[in-house]
Formats: structure tokens, C-alpha cells, sequence
């Protein structure tokens, strides 16, 4: 946005003309329509011809298989002429865990194209790509996401995998799930006429199904949604396709399915979620994550559960509070939230574990919110309204009229209403700006992973053969090289810094308050392999200061080792000088 | 690193820094079974017998195998059977629980084969044969976990300063620095009531730091750190889901991080039909009363146990101790523990033992014979004679063993002294003295018949202070005569005795415990008397000065790892025998399911009621408490053969979460339109004691 061009001929015609943001057109290799979602298969096809439109950047592997056999997607982007993935501060990025929040899926894989086509051909995403990698997983569910696509579904059913489960404790496994009575490929409520029910067809618009007042008298009463009773039991769509979250099957903060439902017998006891767990495992440089869901708008952090509140040190809380903040302005109709106290209590969730066992600074991102459709926030959408905009905007597209139907059990009943599409899933018309604003967001995140370099080393005499070097190392970014909640816990390896040459020993080091400051706090031991517990914190410069011998002239490697950054490394000569970065 | 390399490490180290290697007596493990042998006991156990049949369940971080025993009258349907799960051997110190479990497995098979038709046993004897088997090697040092790596200081250098054994004695013990430079720190002193042991200084009696501590070992990596990072390793035992120590070095990057802990979570989650288990290690929830009342972080689950669950757990630990005699178990944290998540979260009734506690004291020093006896018996009612009778009566030698006295000198006040007295068939009497300004050496004689004690102090050649006692039950009175004449009062008590029935563990009555100085770790230092009168030192490693490459010279010692969980291997067979014991009188008490009806009544014709009793006859729940708020054992399922559109009232499926113990019943209820005379059936389904139907006809039942 900053390279966007003003246009002074119009800014001088008019007073009233603001700045203009608007992109030369940069084509990509491989066309793909953001109007539109894609299911599992489309979403392969779309991967595959992206890894092999962008070899030198792109690199699909698939980390197991589902549930039910599909693969499981990682997109790797990484320019392997600036180094290796695992060598660079990392960004981890998924989405659809839940298998009905499918746009989920199209922001994942929008980031992945946006980046390729852009790479070489714009400054900040060029370098972006350089300094960092990027690890994709567009769908963590794809089972749940070929179900929803595939069958009758509502905009809530097929959030768990398809791993069969007893929901009813009956013996038997998803023997009774909703059926798709009226033949429109969805699923949708039933009504049941019922002349003492509490509900009645408005008379301003039929499909809208209104409350009666408390002197007035109905004529439907809820059944619930459409289906049958599949299993003689007496009860409908008791035990439909899974019933389990893997956004609680991770192992931080995890609790069993009595005290967190859908927990799974134990953390990772999914094999997408054990697949994934074991690749972010094996990946400490990840420094970055987001998980992306639907819907409410929601920019979410941790922790999941109160007790865990004490686990966020002030010093996160305010890396955290700097990068919601932009998000809130680059995402304008989402707030900024924590998860335990602002919505709901979540044990085992992606980012719990990302961010509290791992030390990640992660995101939740909670995409669309239906009154965005009006484009103001504060417009809070009454049934009326709701059923203009469908009309209006979308045609009626997303609404099943209400017809009757004969049901074996309920006798004539009323099905209808909103489709799988009504609720949840961005309008396709919206969904490139969603995707965008969502992929802006989480490239601030990723473009503030830690990044150090070595701005300022001053090299001084004491004596014959005896040297004073001191160091200033500094993190340009908001993310800490550790963050505290990693620092406090013994989570990963601390940052190591050492300084050794040949012929050279160091006698003593240790930290200065800064380049002023005369007190060294010395390490006691191994002085010339420091360990950085806290790393270099938000922006900021942390000073070291080496005692060592060595005659005039002599070589000193300097390098700072880092999990979550790049490691750096600088020369320098055991002679009085100041060595400083070049602007 | 495969364990081999690990030895190597070890021993390199050892070889390097080492004077010499003098062995040490038994240690703990000598008698007990490596993993060769045990897979012999076990391929014998199984060999030829139609009953059992060994299955491997998982492969360990090194690939060996963890193998199952199945106890079962026709393995092939032995899922179908309730069972009871008996595991053994997660902590690779806790040998005795792997032994038990094959002795176990063995008298079941002999002496109690007809169990088998009815109920399945699975028995898996060792979960850790990785960590065993590093227990068996060169050095003893105490190795409980997997071999899974960990950077215990987080140094991104791995296994990298492990502890070395020094004085090459084959174990890894202790190193106590005395009065260390400025750039170490005293933290500890020596026990005054048992000097080999350390305690932190009490502030308060003027005590100072006089030792620094370490792991035995050196700083190999130059971090200013003694053996701070050695090999592995995972604990099995803390790597469970049920109050997992998360940021904790030794319970795994994520529970079930290991492939040991996974592969028994999953043979228990596959195996609905485990009601109860026993877990032998170093947990314990039979001798020590597991608590009911805590809660867990989320504030939802328990702590240990649910508060639904007390009284099961004071039945059954009643039933062990009455069983087993066993008296007293180590307590151990259960956060992150197997049997703790199998009670949890799984809802099976777990039951901990460590097989075997700490025994009481010998009771008589002559008594060559009796040490095995004595050991196993209840000696609380011989320590209470020792009380009220003249000491010559008792079975107690009156003189030997520890006592703290008091002497009081003018002008100086108070003074504390230790005495260690040791008598000789001869009565006479040799010993040590601890005081503020040094040890003496004891020497003198005893009058068993007068209980008088006539005792020479020697400090040094020039001083000896003559001490004239008198010796009453526990109590000491007597004069001290020092260099210069003059007289004072000296009173002691005893503390611990070579030979006394129990000085601290038995209830004695308050007046013994009153005034009595005790030891800081009374349970450590209990372990060391029971190490030296019994065990003939094996336990511990005398304080012995060694010259440190870098600490100048220190002492090593400390208690041998593995010494107190295990008992000398001759012992096993009566220790495993009231386990077995135990075993069956729990099958004894398991839940069983009686279903009582159904009674048909016509209501008019074409409609009747029925009722469906399920009840429980045995004394345990069909269900813990805690199984019924978890669900994660599956309901007994009662479903009605009438179609629902018949049913007038009651549920066509209906789920049994748990029945109490001793005749708890679930009543099942119906009417139905149904043609007089017509076929109906029930169907009883529990994943626990297998399916029944029963078949009847619409037609009233008296």
C-alpha cells in the first residue's frame, strides 16, 4: 500500500479526491477464481498445478492420510536460493480443521497463489519470501470438507472428521444422521404443525418463521432438522457422520471429552491431527501461526481456558495486543479477542498448544460475519432484512422455500429454510476481499517474525593482548526471538551467542543494561558460548560485552543462534575499532 | 543412542577418571531378570499351555518388543470375557513389579486355571525393557524412563554431561562438597541424628551450610554444571494425559509422546473389556488412602479420585493389606501416571502397589534365622513391651543404637550430643559420640541386670571424660565428668536401634514419641537402619573422599538407586505369593451381572407391561463413579425388540451407566401393543460382560 501511487493530476482537480490504492495487474500461472470455493478434489488439482507453475518456490507434500484416506496437503513456500526452510523464521498457516468452515480453505490457498504470482514482481513480498518460509496446510480436514461439498449438509454439519463414532452410545456407529427429505441437496429445518406451537409463517413474508406473542396463537412447533428416525430408536439425527472436534485434540491444555468435548481419547489421536502435530514438531524455526475458521470476525488469542491465563507474560500479551491492533484496522469489521474470556472456554485448540506449549505466537482468525454483507458495522440484521439482503443481493440463492412433506413419524411437516451456504460461509462475491484482507493480515504477522542483526560492535584495547568487545544485537520486529511464555517455561533452546577466533579465549562476558551501561552481569561459565534464555525481546537491542585475550589483528567470529530466526554471523578484527551496519 | 552406547559412555567415563574399580557388594537387581530372561519366563509360561498366549503390543524407542500375556480358558474369545489388566515394569527401576507379575501369571495358570473360563487376564510384565536394560548394565544409575533424548539443560548440545561414576564402584551416587569456594554454595549438612544423611540447616538451631550436593559426576561441557544432562530420558510414568506435568523435562514433548506409553494407551482403549487393573511400580493408592477431595486444573475432574469412588478404594485397599501384610508404600507424585489417567480418564478401577514397602526392623540382632521372618511379621506388639518392662527383660537390646542426649554445663548452657552405641555379646559396649566440638570414641561396659552403663569418652589422647548412665526403656540418665571434676547431668533418649521393633513407623503410644529427636528425613533414615541391620549396607555407599578433577576432594555416597523399591531377589517368590492371593480375592469381588425378569403383565389384550431388572451381585460397581461421568466405558445397552411406534412407554434403546456394588439394579420398564402371544425379545449388550438376549412371549408371567 505505501508503493500505491497518488495521482497529483486529480488530487489537483479536486479537494474532495483521496489517496488512491490500486495495483498494476500481475498476472499469476495459474488461474484460479476467487468467486468461488473448491472441494478436496479441486483443491488438489489447484495445488498440484501451483507447485508446478512455481517449482522454485512451491513444494506440495503430503503429511499422511485422513480418516478416510486423502491426503493431507502441506504447501511448503520457501526461496531455496536465500537458504533453507528450516533456517529461516517459519509461519505456519491452516485452515478448514473444521470441515463445514470451507472458506477457510480458499484463504489458505489464496495466500499460497497471491505470494507465488507476486514474488519478483513486488518489493515487500519479495523480500517477505527471501527472509521467512511459509508452511500451508489448506485443509486440516479434508474428509469433513468432501462430506460437506458432496452431501446434504447444514452451514454446521461436518465440523468433526469422519471417523465413525457412538454420539448416542447405542453400540452402533453414525447409523442416524439427518436426511435430505425435500430433495434440494440440503439440509434445513422441519416444522411441525402444531395448533397449540409457539411459531407461525410471518404474514409479511412466508419463509420467515416468527415467534407469536404471548396472547396470540401459533400453528408450528420446532423439529428440529430434516430427518428421520434412521435407527427405530425414537430419536432423529442422533448420531450423524463423526461427532468430535480436532481443534480440541491437541495437546495443550488438552482435557478428556467429559471436561472438553470432542477431545478424542487422547491429544493427537486423529490422524490429521497427529500428522500435522508431528510436522510442527519437527519444525522449531515455526516463530508464526494462524488457524483459520469460521465465522463471527474474530482476530482470536489464546489462552483457551482461565487457568491457563497466568501462562501469558505481560511482555507477550503485548506482541500480541500490537499485532491484533492491525489487525483490527486491516480486518475492519473483526475484533480483536482472547478466547477463554471473550467467547468460549477451549481445551487442546491449534493455537492453545501452538502458542502455550510451543511458544508460537498464533492467531485464530474467525472469518465473515453475515451483517458484512451490509458493508457497516453497525447494522444488526433483523429476519426482514435478512431476506432482503438474500434477495436482493444474493437472489434468493441461499434459502430453501418451505414445502410439506409427509415424515413417518412426525406426520406433515414443514421443511425449509436457510441452505448449507446461508450462514458461515463468505458470499462468493465477497470472498476475494475476505481472503485478502484475512492474507494482509497474516503477512504483518508473518513480516513481524524475529529478525536480528548486529547494528553496532565496538572493539576496545584494556591491555596487551586484552580486549573488550561488546555487542549490540537487535530485533527489528515485534516478535521476540523467544517469546516470554517460552523463556518462563523452558520451552525450545535458548538463543546462543558466542564468540571464538584462533588464539583467542574469552575470560568473562555477559549483558549490559546497554552500550553505557560499565556493570557487566557476567555469565559464570562457558563465557564464550552464552545461552540467551529471554532472546532479543520486541524491538529492541540487548547489549553483550566479551572479555578476551588474543594478540592485535586476530579474527573473531561473532555469531548469534537463534530456533525462530535467521542465525548471524560477523568477523570482526581484535583491533580498536567500531564496526557499524550500514543504513 | 542404542543402550549399548550408552554403557559405553558410561564406562569410558568411569575408566577415564576412576582409580580403581572396586565392586560393591549385591546390587539391588542381582537375582532379578533382565529382558533375555524374561522373555524365557515368558515363552516358558506359554510354551505348551493351551491357556495362555503371548502377543507383543508395541515396540519401544530401540525396538524391542512389549509383550502381552493373555490368561483366558479360550484365548480366542478372551476379549469377550470381562478382564483384569496387570502391568508391571514402566519404571525402569521397579524390577520387583515385572517379577511379581510373571509369579503372578505363573500361580494363576497353576493353582487357579478354573478363574480362566470366566474371566481374562492380561498381563504385561515390563513396558520399559529399554530402560530395565540400562539398569542391568556396567553402572547402576537408577534409570527410570525411555530412551528417548532430551536436552535436560537446554543447551542445544544432547546427552552431553551425563553423570560418570568416579569412584567406579558401579553406582551412581551422591557427591557432598565440603565448605565449597565462593564460586559454589554450601546448602546442606550432615544430619546430626544420622550424619550420613543430609538436611537443609535450620536457621533457627544455629545450624550453618556446610555441603554442596551433586549428582556423581563432572562437568564435562564446562557449563558449571555436575552430570546435568545425561542420557534420555522420558518418564513412562509421567507421560500419561491425566495431570501431565507439561513444561516438565522428563514427561515428554506431548503425552504419549512415547511409543512405550502409546502402545499401552491403545492396548487399553482397544480392550473394552478391562474392569479392573493392577499396577505394579512405584505408585501406590491401596496403603495410602488415594485422596477424594481435590480437583485437577479445570476444576471438573479430580485431582486423583472422585469422591463417588472413596469407599471402592478403601474396600479394595483394605482387602490388600489384610492380603499382602504389606504395611507401608513410598508416596510418589501420580501426575502424568498410567494407573492415574487409566482412574481419570478412562474410568477403570486402577489399583497401585509397589509390591513391596520398606520392612520393619529386625527384631533380634541373635537371631540369624529370623531376619526373613521378622521382616514380613507385624512387630508393633513386641516394640510396645519394650516400653513397660526393665530392659533386660525385653526382647530390645536396651543399648544399641542411636540416642541424642542433652548436657547441661555451667556457664555454658545447653549442649546436644548423639550417641551411637553398639553392645557386644560380651556386654561390653563401643560407640561414637557427636558433639559441638567433635566425635569421641565409646568404649565401656553394660550391667544388663541394673541397666547401668558406665562409658569412656575419648576425644583425644589427653581427653577422656568418663559418663556413668542408666539405662531405662528408652530413656538415659547419668552424670559426665569432665577433665576438670566437675559433674553434670546428662539425660537421652533413643532415636533408632539396631534391634528395636520399629522406632518410628510403629504406633508406640505418645510418650515415646515425645522429646524424641527424630532424623530430618525419618523415612530415609529408616530405610538406612533397615539397610545396615539388614541388608548388610547394601542400600547405601559410605561417605568416602574421593579427589575431584575439579572439586579438589569431596565424598561420594548416598543410597544405591533401585535399593529401596526392590527387595533381595531370594524374597520374590514369598512376596508374589499374597499377590496372587490378592489377585483372586479381587476377581472375588468384581462386579456380576444377574438379569432378573422380565416379568410380562397383560394389560388388556394386545397390551402389556414389562419389566427388566439388571442387576449387580457383585460388591464392586459395574462402573466407577468416575466412569459414569466420563463415559469412556461404554453403557450396558438394553434395547427392546418392539418397534417404536409399539411403545406406549419406556425407551426402545435404554443405556445402564453403572450399577453400585452388592445388589445395585437398574429397572427397565415398558408397555407395549404387541399381539397377545407375540415372539419379543431384549437384547443386553455391555462391553464389559458380553451380550445376552432374552426371549419371551407376550403372555403374562407369574
Amino acid at each position: 500500500m505505501k508503493r500505491a501511487m497518488v495521482c497529483l493530476g486529480v488530487l489537483a482537480m479536486s479537494l474532495l479526491c483521496g489517496p488512491a490504492f490500486a495495483q498494476k495487474h500481475v498476472p499469476s500461472k495459474v488461474d484460479i477464481s476467487w468467486n468461488r470455493f473448491y472441494d478436496y478434489k479441486e483443491m488438489t488439482a489447484l495445488l498440484k498445478q501451483l507447485e508446478k507453475a512455481y517449482p522454485d518456490l512451491l513444494s506440495l507434500q503430503s503429511l499422511g492420510q485422513s480418516e478416510q484416506g486423502r491426503e493431507m496437503w502441506l504447501m511448503t513456500l520457501n526461496n531455496s536460493d536465500t537458504g533453507k526452510d528450516t533456517d529461516k523464521p517459519a509461519m505456519y498457516i491452516d485452515g478448514n480443521i473444521h470441515g463445514n468452515e470451507v472458506q477457510a480453505m480458499e484463504v489458505v490457498l489464496y495466500s499460497i497463489w497471491y505470494l507465488a504470482k507476486m514474488y519478483g514482481n513486488n518489493d515487500d513480498i519479495t523480500e517477505l519470501i527471501d527472509r521467512c518460509a511459509f508452511y500451508f496446510v489448506p485443509s486440516v480436514n479434508p474428509d469433513g470438507r468432501a462430506n460437506w461439498f458432496r452431501e446434504p449438509n447444514t452451514p454446521h454439519s461436518q465440523r468433526s472428521g469422519q471417523r465413525p463414532t457412538d454420539n448416542d452410545f447405542d453400540g452402533d456407529l453414525d447409523e442416524d444422521g439427518p436426511d435430505d427429505l425435500d430433495g434440494d441437496g440440503h439440509i434445513t429445518s422441519m416444522w411441525r404443525f402444531d395448533p397449540n406451537g409457539r411459531y407461525r409463517r410471518s404474514a409479511k413474508d412466508p419463509r420467515i418463521i416468527e415467534r407469536v406473542g404471548p396472547d396470540e396463537k401459533g400453528e408450528l412447533s420446532r423439529a428440529g432438522s430434516e430427518g428421520i428416525d434412521n435407527d427405530g430408536d425414537g430419536r432423529i439425527n442422533e448420531d450423524g457422520a463423526g461427532g468430535y472436534d480436532m481443534n480440541r485434540n491437541w495437546p495443550g491444555g488438552w482435557q478428556p471429552n467429559y471436561i472438553q468435548f470432542g477431545a478424542g481419547d487422547f491429544p493427537f489421536s486423529f490422524p490429521e491431527t497427529a500428522a500435522i502435530g508431528k510436522f510442527i514438531l519437527a519444525h522449531p524455526n515455526i516463530a508464526a501461526a494462524q488457524s483459520y475458521h469460521n465465522s463471527g470476525g474474530m482476530i482470536l488469542r489464546g489462552p483457551g481456558a482461565k487457568f491457563r491465563e497466568n501462562l501469558y507474560p505481560r511482555g507477550d500479551r503485548a506482541v500480541y495486543d500490537l499485532l491484533g491492533a492491525a489487525g483490527e484496522e486491516m480486518l475492519p469489521y473483526y475484533d480483536y479477542m482472547i478466547i477463554y474470556a471473550d467467547l468460549y472456554t477451549v481445551h487442546g485448540g491449534t493455537v492453545n498448544w501452538t502458542s502455550e506449549q510451543l511458544g508460537v505466537v498464533s492467531f485464530t482468525n474467525e472469518l465473515w460475519t453475515d451483517t458484512w454483507i451490509t458493508k457497516s458495522d453497525d447494522t444488526r440484521l433483523d429476519s426482514e432484512a435478512r431476506m432482503r439482503w438474500i434477495d436482493r443481493m444474493m437472489f434468493g440463492q441461499t434459502f430453501t422455500e418451505y414445502s410439506e412433506y409427509d415424515h413417518p413419524t412426525l406426520g406433515k411437516v414443514l421443511i425449509g429454510g436457510g441452505n448449507k451456504y446461508s450462514s458461515r460461509n463468505t458470499p462468493t462475491f465477497m470472498l476475494e476481499e475476505e481472503a485478502h484482507r484475512n492474507f494482509a493480515f497474516t503477512m504483518f504477522h508473518a513480516g513481524e517474525m524475529p529478525a536480528i542483526e548486529m547494528p553496532w560492535i565496538e572493539v576496545k584495547k584494556l591491555s596487551k593482548n586484552l580486549w573488550q568487545i561488546t555487542i549490540e544485537i537487535e530485533n527489528t520486529k515485534i516478535i521476540p526471538t523467544r517469546t516470554n511464555i517460552a523463556a518462563q517455561n523452558d520451552i525450545g533452546t535458548p538463543d546462543i551467542l558466542t564468540v571464538r577466533g584462533k588464539g583467542v579465549e574469552v575470560v568473562t562476558s555477559g549483558t549490559l543494561g546497554d552500550r553505557f551501561d560499565t556493570t557487566l552481569s557476567p555469565v559464570e561459565h562457558r563465557p564464550g558460548r552464552m545461552l540467551v534464555e529471554r532472546g532479543i525481546g520486541s524491538r529492541s537491542i540487548s547489549t553483550f560485552r566479551f572479555i578476551v585475550t588474543g594478540t592485535s589483528g586476530a579474527d573473531v567470529t561473532i555469531s548469534y543462534e537463534a530456533e525462530k530466526t535467521r542465525n548471524i554471523k560477523q568477523t570482526i578484527k581484535l583491533e580498536e575499532k567500531v564496526y557499524e551496519a550500514e543504513e | 543412542m542404542n543402550p549399548a552406547m550408552r554403557r559405553l559412555c558410561l564406562m569410558a567415563a568411569a575408566t577415564v577418571l576412576l582409580c580403581g574399580t572396586t565392586s560393591h557388594g549385591a546390587g539391588p537387581y542381582d537375582g532379578y531378570m533382565n529382558n533375555d530372561a524374561l522373555v524365557d519366563a515368558i515363552s516358558e509360561l506359554a510354551q505348551g499351555s493351551a491357556v495362555c498366549r503371548v502377543a507383543t503390543i508395541g515396540e519401544t524407542g530401540s525396538g524391542r518388543e512389549i509383550r502381552a500375556l493373555t490368561l483366558a480358558s479360550d484365548p480366542d474369545a478372551a476379549d469377550e470375557n470381562p478382564a483384569i489388566l496387570i502391568v508391571a515394569g514402566l519404571d525402569g527401576r521397579h524390577m520387583v513389579g515385572t517379577e511379581t507379575a510373571i509369579r503372578v501369571a505363573s500361580r494363576l495358570l497353576s493353582e487357579h486355571s478354573d478363574l480362566l473360563d470366566e474371566l481374562t487376564f492380561y498381563i504385561i510384565p515390563r513396558v520399559n525393557p529399554d530402560g530395565t536394560e540400562i539398569n542391568f548394565g556396567e553402572v547402576n544409575a537408577g534409570y527410570i524412563g525411555t530412551l528417548t533424548d532430551v536436552d535436560a539443560d537446554r543447551d542445544a548440545m544432547m546427552n552431553e554431561n551425563g553423570p560418570s561414576d568416579l569412584n567406579g564402584d558401579g553406582v551412581i551416587t551422591q557427591m557432598r562438597r565440603p565448605n565449597p569456594p565462593l564460586d559454589d554454595r554450601a546448602e546442606f549438612i550432615a544430619d546430626p541424628v544420622e550424619p550420613r544423611l543430609l538436611k537443609k540447616p535450620d536457621a533457627r538451631e544455629g545450624e550453618t551450610a556446610m555441603y554442596s550436593v551433586y549428582i556423581e559426576g563432572v562437568d564435562s561441557d564446562d557449563d558449571g554444571k555436575i552430570a546435568e544432562d545425561g542420557d534420555g530420558s522420558v518418564d513412562l510414568d509421567r507421560n500419561f494425559m491425566h495431570e501431565w506435568p507439561a513444561f516438565a523435562r522428563d514427561s515428554g514433548a506431548y503425552p504419549l509422546s512415547e511409543p512405550e506409553a502409546m502402545a499401552l494407551a491403545t492396548f487399553v482403549i482397544e480392550h473394552e473389556n478391562i474392569v479392573a487393573a493392577v499396577v505394579y511400580g512405584r505408585h501406590d493408592n491401596l496403603i495410602n488412602k488415594p485422596d477424594s477431595k481435590g480437583k485437577d486444573v479445570s476444576g471438573r475432574g479430580p485431582k486423583v479420585i472422585d469422591s463417588g469412588d472413596a469407599n471402592l478404594y478403601e474396600q479394595i485397599g483394605t482387602l490388600y493389606t489384610e492380603t499382602t501384610g504389606q504395611k507401608r508404600a513410598e508416596k510418589n507424585d501420580t501426575a502424568g501416571s498410567f494407573h492415574a489417567w487409566l482412574y481419570a480418564q478412562r474410568g477403570i478401577p486402577s489399583f497401585a502397589t509397589t509390591v513391596w514397602g520398606r520392612p520393619d526392623p529386625a527384631k533380634k540382632q541373635t537371631d540369624e534365622n529370623g531376619e526373613d521372618e521378622d521382616e514380613e511379621v507385624d512387630g508393633n506388639g513386641d516394640a510396645e513391651t519394650s516400653e513397660t518392662d526393665a530392659a533386660p527383660a525385653s526382647d530390645v537390646d536396651p543399648v544399641s543404637g542411636v540416642w541424642t542426649a542433652n548436657i547441661t554445663i555451667p556457664e555454658m548452657g545447653d549442649m546436644d550430643l548423639t550417641l551411637t552405641l553398639e553392645r557386644a555379646d560380651d556386654d561390653s559396649v563401643t560407640g561414637s559420640m557427636d558433639m559441638m566440638m567433635g566425635t569421641a570414641t565409646l568404649t565401656g561396659s553394660f550391667a544388663p541386670g541394673s541397666g547401668a552403663l558406665s562409658l569412656s569418652a575419648e576425644f583425644s589422647p589427653e581427653i577422656t571424660i568418663p559418663l556413668a548412665l542408666m539405662i531405662e526403656g528408652d530413656e538415659m540418665t547419668g552424670t559426665v565428668t569432665g577433665p576438670d571434676g566437675n559433674a553434670t547431668d546428662l539425660t537421652g533418649s533413643r532415636v533408632s536401634s539396631n534391634d528395636a521393633g520399629g522406632s518410628d513407623d510403629a504406633p508406640q503410644g505418645e510418650k515415646k514419641d515425645k522429646g524424641k529427636i527424630k532424623a530430618s528425613d525419618e523415612n530415609a533414615a529408616a530405610w538406612l537402619a533397615y539397610s545396615d541391620t539388614q541388608r548388610d549396607g547394601a542400600g547405601f555407599i559410605e561417605w568416602t573422599e574421593y579427589e575431584h578433577p575439579t572439586f579438589g576432594t569431596i565424598e561420594i555416597g548416598g543410597f544405591v538407586p533401585g535399593f529401596n523399591m526392590n527387595p533381595p531377589a531370594d524374597q520374590l517368590d514369598a512376596l508374589a505369593n499374597p499377590q496372587t492371593d490378592f489377585i483372586v480375592k479381587l476377581t472375588e469381588k468384581l462386579p456380576k451381572l444377574r438379569v432378573e425378569g422380565p416379568t410380562v403383565k397383560k394389560l388388556a389384550s394386545g397390551l402389556y407391561e414389562i419389566r427388566l431388572g439388571v442387576i449387580n451381585d457383585g460388591s464392586m460397581p459395574t462402573k466407577t463413579a468416575m466412569a459414569r461421568k466420563a463415559r469412556t466405558m461404554k453403557p450396558t445397552i438394553i434395547r427392546m425388540s418392539v418397534p417404536v411406534e409399539q411403545i406406549v412407554t419406556g425407551n426402545r434403546v435404554d443405556r445402564i451407566w453403572g450399577l453400585d456394588g452388592s445388589g445395585g439394579r437398574s429397572v427397565h420398564h415398558w408397555i407395549v401393543r404387541v399381539k397377545d402371544g407375540a415372539s419379543l425379545s431384549i437384547e443386553i449388550a455391555n462391553g464389559q460382560f458380553g451380550e445376552q438376549g432374552v426371549s419371551f412371549k407376550a403372555a403374562p408371567t407369574d
